[in-house]
């Protein structure tokens, strides 16, 4: 079998891929990328909740600003400790 | 069995592109050609080693390898699964799913703009879909996209079903029959 994709094909796989304007790929192996990507994912660390916990649980010991330090320092420290732990995974 | 697609080169001109069963000949440029340029990039798939890949699948029935070659240059692989999974718009029915799709290097805007050949994933996707047709499968087609892929399946208005647990949290997409009928009017 011999199928050949003419030019409306074509016209039609250009405007695809300009609108698109990113790479086309797939396949379940994000290998050593898998602990950034995670660490990035949008939500992976809500900060809204663990601002409440603090507060509900410790916010007679800890000031507002200490809360909000630990708030803004405790993501980075998960998202360095993810990809720390799985960029040594190598995987096909 | 060859199947021809048209490509848009850098410098405008359309040139023909085939599409055929993997052989070792395109191993071999992805590990001389393609494997140079990506291993040193931040690209998703930079570790991907497509002959260890093949060499798990190759002698199982399910598992099919194709390149789609262009000037004797490998310009884009593609595994595809084509009898196990199973759609989640039409849960008892099977659809062709894609497990690997990736263009060379110089084929991606995000490493050189623009890029050598345009139309090498649509050409790739387009034939997963010829596939899912001809399995009677009515042209349905699932993937787990990498993430700097995703606006493409969004562009091509397949449905998607979020991040998946179970498949390292990539996004899960899947193209409906009534889609797939819309990109089948294009290669009658």
């Amino acid at each position: 079998m011999n199928r050949k994709f003419d030019k409306t094909w074509l016209s039609w796989a250009i405007q695809i891929e300009n609108e698109a304007g990113c790479d086309i790929s797939a396949g379940l192996d994000l290998g050593q990328n898998l602990g950034e990507y995670i660490a990035n994912a949008q939500g992976c660390i809500n900060q809204e909740n663990l601002r409440s916990v603090l507060q509900e649980d410790v916010g007679n010991l800890l000031s507002e600003n200490e809360i909000e330090d630990i708030v803004n320092l405790v993501p980075e420290r998960v998202r360095s400790r993810i990809k720390e732990k799985l960029k040594s995974f190598k995987v096909a | 069995m060859k199947t021809t697609f048209r490509l848009v080169r850098q410098d405008g001109l359309v040139v023909d592109a085939d599409l055929l069963p993997l052989s070792s000949d395109h191993l071999s440029q992805f590990e001389r050609i393609w494997k140079r340029m990506l291993q040193p990039s931040s690209e998703h798939d930079s570790h991907w080693d497509w002959v260890r890949k093949h060499r798990k699948v190759s002698n199982l029935p399910n598992y099919e390898a194709y390149a789609l070659e262009c000037d004797q240059m490998t310009e884009g692989l593609m595994f595809l699964e084509c009898d196990f999974h199973h759609s989640r718009l039409e849960p008892d029915k099977n659809l062709v799913y894609v497990d690997f799709i990736a263009t060379a290097p110089w084929n991606r805007p995000s490493i050189q703009a623009p890029p050598e050949y345009r139309g090498v994933g649509t050409a790739l996707f387009t034939f997963a879909v010829q596939r899912s047709f001809e399995l009677e499968y009515k042209g349905r087609v699932g993937l787990h996209s990498l993430p700097s892929a995703e606006k493409f399946y969004n562009t091509l208005k397949m449905i998607d079903f979020g991040s998946d647990d179970n498949y390292e949290n990539l996004k899960y997409f899947e193209l409906s029959t009534d889609e797939a009928m819309k990109i089948a009017e294009r290669f009658g």
